[in-house]
């Protein structure tokens, strides 16, 4: 640290040659004038280090001791400025250099997002771009508070945000909105009504009671469990029934079939390309974009687009504002081809397994499934028969169904 | 005269308890191993050699002798001395 300093101030070596050489380091000590490394030369002088100020002075003193001061050596910092004086360019750089490094800790270089769990990075990054806040924003013209209070109205996933700026950082704190749970009406009287045409295959009743059984038919509609509970001991003429109202739950899994059709036409339109395309630059610079081409129209009537990006990236994953842009613009043409039957019959079974997979769900599971293929004027139809362990079960108020919940009582008491 | 007054100050320094080389103006000598001396209370240097240094300590001299020495640091009222030290004098 000292060695630091006194480069910074600047020292020179000297050379003490007369009679008075150790008189005049002790005058040297005594005006407090710093003076270090002294030592016995071979010539017979006295070298030292002196500081680059106090260098005048010590020659007064050096004349009063009827000594000699010579200069060997000037180093440090002063003396550094002194040689490169005259290369203003290199000053002229230096300033250039100092100015952007200054200005560009005022612009917004990496976005940190903390504490999301189900949002993504990208989500919350988008809806920062649309209020403005992106890689190049200047910070100057952010107010953080007032965007925070916008970033949560618009976005009910977040109880609880805070942008928080940090040089070239911004750093983007939130907080999800736990999800508030249904509040379920224990007092509301529901019963487990079927969805679907089948045969009951599995029975699991939580609340209520079955008013079917394994093996039994059931149309779409009919009473699966009931809210309406009886007690079996009470069922004698006699005896006052009581109803015990409860909200109905389970899951009734019964045996149904989907039947469904798709038709898909045998002669599609492809592409292909002509050869021909059309390359253009752009440069993008703290969000605004610099076109290297004039006429922003295309000759062609039909053409995709590809874009290629460049993007600057220094260590630790900091990416530069501003990067290149190459878009290429390919012209095709369409002709018309012909499919083959099997691979058009193929495509249409993968759609339709899809879909009825979607309508069974995770709990269910597709146990057979039958195709029928027909062909007419130039149009594929494949029609769909599967076969599927399906749970029907749905919860409805006791009032939709009250039909159903007279005619079961009615069953019972007789 | 000038005993009787070193004698008063010795022994008002022993009976106070205070560092005799802060009343009486004695220099003090640290060494630190053979490689540096610190010496405080110095009045002026004497002679200045690779192998040698004397030093004014008021009533006495001090003979620093060894190889390759130095005033590695000095101000107006100590000093530092570094190189291969073989003996100190009090002349």
């Amino acid at each position: 640290m000292n060695q630091l300093w006194s480069f910074l101030r600047g020292k020179v070596y000297v050379c003490v040659n007369g009679e008075g050489k150790e008189a005049f380091i002790s005058a040297c000590a005594r005006e407090n004038l710093a003076v270090w490394s002294v030592k016995r030369g071979e010539n017979g002088g006295l070298y030292m280090y002196v500081k680059k100020r106090t260098f005048l002075r010590l020659c007064t003193l050096a004349d009063e001791n009827r000594c000699e001061v010579m200069v060997c050596e000037e180093k440090g910092f002063p003396l550094f400025i002194w040689s490169i004086r005259k290369r203003k360019a290199l000053f002229f750089g230096l300033a250039i250099l100092i100015l952007a490094f200054s200005l560009s800790t005022r612009f917004i270089l990496v976005i940190d997002v903390v504490g999301n769990e189900t949002l993504t990075k990208h989500e919350i990054t988008s809806k920062l771009q649309q209020h403005g806040v992106g890689i190049g924003t200047y910070v100057g013209s952010l107010d953080t508070r007032e965007l925070s209070n916008e970033i949560l109205l618009s976005m009910e996933e977040l109880s609880f945000i805070s942008i928080n700026i940090h040089g070239m950082k911004a750093e983007v704190i939130v907080k999800e909105r736990a999800v508030k749970p249904d509040i379920l009406d224990e007092a509301e009287i529901l019963n487990v009504v079927s969805t679907a045409q089948g045969t009951i295959l599995h029975m699991e009743v939580l609340k209520g009671q079955a008013k079917v059984q394994k093996g039994d038919a059931v149309n779409v509609g009919d009473l699966l469990i009931s809210g309406i509970h009886t007690p079996e001991e009470d069922l004698s003429m006699e005896s006052k029934v009581q109803h015990q109202p409860v909200r109905a739950e389970g899951r009734v899994y019964a045996q149904i079939r989907h039947e469904d059709r798709a038709v898909i036409p045998s002669e599609m339109q492809i592409k292909r390309q002509t050869g021909e395309k059309i390359t253009r630059y752009a440069f993008h610079m703290f969000g605004k974009r610099i076109n290297f081409y004039r006429n922003a129209g295309i000759s062609f009537e039909k053409y995709d687009k590809i874009n290629e990006v460049n993007l600057i990236e220094l260590p630790f994953g900091v990416v530069l504002p501003v990067h290149f842009e190459k878009e290429v613009f390919y012209e095709y043409e369409t002709e018309p081809v012909t499919m083959q039957e099997e691979v058009c019959v193929e495509m249409l079974k993968e759609s339709l397994f899809k879909y009825v997979e979607q309508l069974v769900g995770d709990e269910g599971d597709i146990l057979l499934t039958q195709y029928v293929v027909h062909q007419k004027d130039g149009v594929v139809e494949v029609a769909q028969m599967a076969d599927c362990f399906q749970q029907i079960g749905k919860m409805v108020p006791v009032e939709q169904n009250s039909n159903q919940l007279e005619r079961n009582d009615a069953l019972e008491i007789n | 005269m000038k005993e009787k007054k070193q004698k008063l100050l010795e022994k008002t320094s022993a009976w106070l308890d205070l560092p005799q080389d802060a009343v009486m103006g004695l220099f003090k000598v640290e060494l630190m191993g053979d490689r540096q001396v610190h010496i405080e209370c110095y009045k002026s240097i004497l002679h200045c050699e690779e192998t040698e240094i004397h030093i004014d300590a008021g009533k006495k001299m001090l003979s620093v002798s060894g190889e390759n020495l130095q005033i590695r640091v000095m101000n107006s009222v100590e000093l530092l001395i570094e190189g291969f030290i073989r003996k100190i004098e009090i002349l």
